[in-house]
């Protein structure tokens, strides 16, 4: 049985400026940053993020129940789409502060605890601004968790990456 | 009964991808998931719920299933489709292999719906064409994006 149409907002205003700002300014970002990663681990690096985002929006939180809407309703818009790809830089970011400040895997909990610890705050003003609705009882403290959680797994995925990389490289050494 | 069978034919998919050899490097496979993974996420979302042309139970032991089956089954098969059909080492596509998983995936779909994980609305015939162009839409989208994305520049810059 599918259930009813939420709308939470008809207007063209906070929630979507935030989105495409956020994602312009992210992109940039990306753009200006020294490159740390060869452009297919930056991609992989990148696309992390996008694929989190979409894996907690579309499939986790909407079954057996919907736990959040994103934007103006519980629909899937074009909006939604693009606000995914903000999860992006974010993802990026992570994996070069990572790699840039050479954190030893023995302070990888507290690089993990900062940065889920910002994730928060980050989602607190999205929830703020209308991009995230929660319903069923869902509460930011959730959120806190799936980050702990998500970002200790991309400390290893980041590992393994880089592993695969040389390797790569090596084998394209190799090669030519 | 759904979550015991979806979790069966995820496991045999895993055990399909892990025996068959792969033209693709890691990262390539990595890219390819993350493609697939959103490519089918954004348009079984829109299907379920803004076209609903497809129902799909939220019973816990239902929607587990359909976790199983979106997070797994499917873009496994999709990745060896398109794993298939690159060209590596002196190596020519494998047509066929690719369009024998093309049509085991429109008979998966099938399958679903006589497992009552998805539920039809319309007639099969409609369903069985439409699932067909969607999920050969899926390997040729991440078919291309897979090209592109083997074809990126491999230089590596320390700092």
């Amino acid at each position: 049985m599918n259930e009813p149409v939420k709308v939470y907002d008809t207007q063209f205003n906070q929630n979507e400026w935030t989105v495409m700002i956020g994602l312009c300014v992210g992109l940039v970002l990306i753009y200006l940053l020294p490159r740390r990663f060869s452009r297919k681990l930056s991609i992989v690096f990148f696309m992390c993020g996008v694929t989190c985002g979409f894996l907690f929006d579309h499939v986790i939180s909407v079954m057996p129940v919907s736990f959040y809407d994103v934007n103006d309703t519980s629909q899937f818009q074009i909006m939604d789409f693009i606000s995914y790809w903000m999860y992006g830089p974010i993802s990026y970011l992570f994996f070069y502060v990572y790699d840039r400040f050479h954190v030893k895997p023995k302070f990888s909990p507290i690089y993990i605890l900062c940065s889920a610890l910002i994730s928060t705050c980050c989602e607190w003003a999205a929830v703020k601004i209308g991009i995230f609705h929660y319903d069923h009882g869902y509460k930011l403290q959730v959120s806190f968790v799936i980050y702990l959680l998500v970002q200790s797994t991309w400390v290893r995925f980041f590992y393994l990456m880089k592993r695969a990389d040389s390797n790569e490289s090596l084998h394209d050494g190799a090669g030519s | 009964m759904q979550l015991a069978l979806s979790a069966l034919f995820a496991w045999l998919a895993i055990i399909l991808f892990s025996i068959v050899p792969k033209r693709l490097s890691i990262l390539d496979l990595v890219f390819l998931y993350c493609v697939i993974f959103i490519l089918t996420t954004a348009s079984y979302t829109i299907f379920d719920v803004n076209l609903r042309v497809v129902t799909i139970s939220r019973a816990p032991s239902i929607s587990f299933a359909t976790i199983l089956t979106r997070l797994v089954t499917i873009p496994v098969l999709i990745m060896m489709a398109v794993d298939a059909l690159q060209p590596s080492e002196g190596r020519q596509p494998n047509w066929l292999t690719a369009i024998a998983i093309w049509l085991v995936l429109t008979v998966f779909d099938w399958v679903l719906d006589l497992l009552k994980i998805i539920t039809y609305r319309n007639s099969f015939v409609w369903h069985a064409l439409t699932t067909s162009i969607v999920y050969l839409g899926f390997i040729v989208i991440s078919w291309g994006l897979t090209r592109w994305y083997r074809s990126s520049d491999r230089k590596n810059v320390q700092l």
